[in-house]
């Protein structure tokens, strides 16, 4: 009989334009499942195709285990999908364009809501840093109000640099865990207090 | 911390009892039954305080004379609160305390109206039961880090003492933190992971890491 599969979900989101689904092709080793459209509205003059359903993408861990990779559609109206996005997810990457005035604008709208609603790790890669008129990781931070939130300069277009933000994600996600698996007493601790 | 552990257990059976300890080179004892500490409110509250720094307590349960004790007594809220009001620790008392906070484990938090009994720290007691209502677990390693600053934490090690002697802290079991977490998860508003056992999170989270680094 065939042993059933565990399947555990990274998000990556963001506002237009920010990489989201290139990384998610970076991420993956199965072909991607991508829902790109010719874009209609202001997102045509940033680029010819904006995702509209999930980018999804596959990572086999093992014969048990699968890291199923979602890509979302990079505008804030889209937060409901957090709902169910959430559910069975290890962590969040935004991503967000380091150039782009309404890039910022669509991710400070798109985080609140993130951070009002959903509790998952996150962290937030900052692209297209080598472009010119690129905010700095330091006036990103302060512009986006991202408090705690560890913020990090990512060329999504690069494999490596996709493998690092996700392991700095993955990795604080892992200090959480074993943390609260510190927290956890064994009865023999301290039976003899009560 | 043994008297307090001694404390909390005589007085949660509720059975009458005679408190050894030594103060000193002196032994002294104090009495207690279900009424409360057999003394004047004085004599109780000094009786508490030495028994807090003794090194050696034994509380005695068999064959307990009640006639040679005082007959007034102390409820034991109020003889707590007696002792502990202005109470205030050496540094070496200090560090054993925090050693007994770190022992606690996930706790409940019992309501009791403390402030009947002229508790001065009721305040901080309310915030403590606060924060259990608020999250369904109470952890005292968290409240007493929070402190302000020491003279904060004099006042919650103070909380932590009074609510542990009196039983108004209690380890809270797994199952119902388990049930109170699913509460908050159908009533919260946010979303979240569907819950894996703690281990198990680790355990994954180890795996795609090392996947993800050999890509």
């Amino acid at each position: 009989m065939e042993e059933s599969k565990q399947i555990v979900k990274l998000v990556i989101t963001g506002p237009v334009n920010a990489g989201k689904t290139t990384m998610v092709q970076n991420l993956s080793d199965s072909q991607v499942a991508a829902t790109d459209v010719a874009a209609t509205d202001h997102v045509s003059q940033l680029k010819s195709m904006t995702t509209v359903g999930l980018d999804f993408g596959i990572l086999k861990i093992d014969e048990t285990l699968e890291l199923h990779l979602f890509g979302t559609p990079g505008q804030s109206r889209f937060n409901f999908m957090w709902n169910i996005l959430s559910k069975g997810a290890i962590g969040a990457i935004f991503l967000v364009d380091s150039t782009s005035d309404d890039s910022l604008v669509e991710m400070t709208k798109m985080f609140e809501y993130f951070q009002k609603n959903v509790d998952l790790p996150v962290v937030v890669g900052a692209t297209k840093q080598d472009m010119p008129g690129a905010k700095s990781i330091e006036e990103l931070k302060t512009l986006l109000n991202l408090g705690d939130t560890m913020i990090i300069p990512v060329d999504a277009r690069k494999k490596e640099e996709s493998k690092i933000l996700a392991l700095t994600l993955l990795g604080n996600a892992l200090v959480d865990a074993q943390e609260e698996d510190d927290e956890e007493y064994e009865d023999s601790d301290y039976e003899d207090l009560f | 911390m043994n008297s307090l552990v001694f404390l909390r257990r005589m007085i949660i059976s509720q059975q009458p009892a005679r408190v050894d300890y030594t103060v000193g080179n002196q032994t002294k004892s104090v009495y207690y039954d279900r009424s409360g500490f057999a003394g004047t409110p004085i004599e109780v509250a000094q009786a508490l305080r030495d028994i807090f720094k003794s090194q050696s307590v034994i509380v005695v349960n068999n064959d307990i004379d009640l006639s040679q004790a005082n007959k007034l007594r102390i409820f034991a809220p109020q003889a707590i609160s007696s002792a502990l009001a202005g109470y205030k620790f050496d540094a070496e008392t200090r560090a054993v305390l925090l050693s007994f906070t770190m022992r606690l484990p996930p706790l409940m938090v019992r309501l009791f109206p403390m402030n009947r009994y002229a508790f001065q720290d009721n305040a901080s007691y309310m915030k403590m039961h606060m924060q259990f209502q608020h999250n369904g677990v109470f952890r005292m390693q968290h409240y007493i880090s929070q402190a302000d600053n020491s003279l904060d934490e004099i006042v919650r090690l103070r909380v932590m003492m009074a609510t542990y002697i009196l039983g108004l802290i209690a380890p809270l079991s797994k199952q119902s933190e388990k049930s109170h977490n699913a509460t908050q998860r159908i009533y919260g508003n946010k979303a979240q992971a569907t819950p894996t056992t703690r281990g198990k999170k680790v355990g994954l989270l180890s795996k795609i890491i090392m996947r993800i680094r050999g890509l």
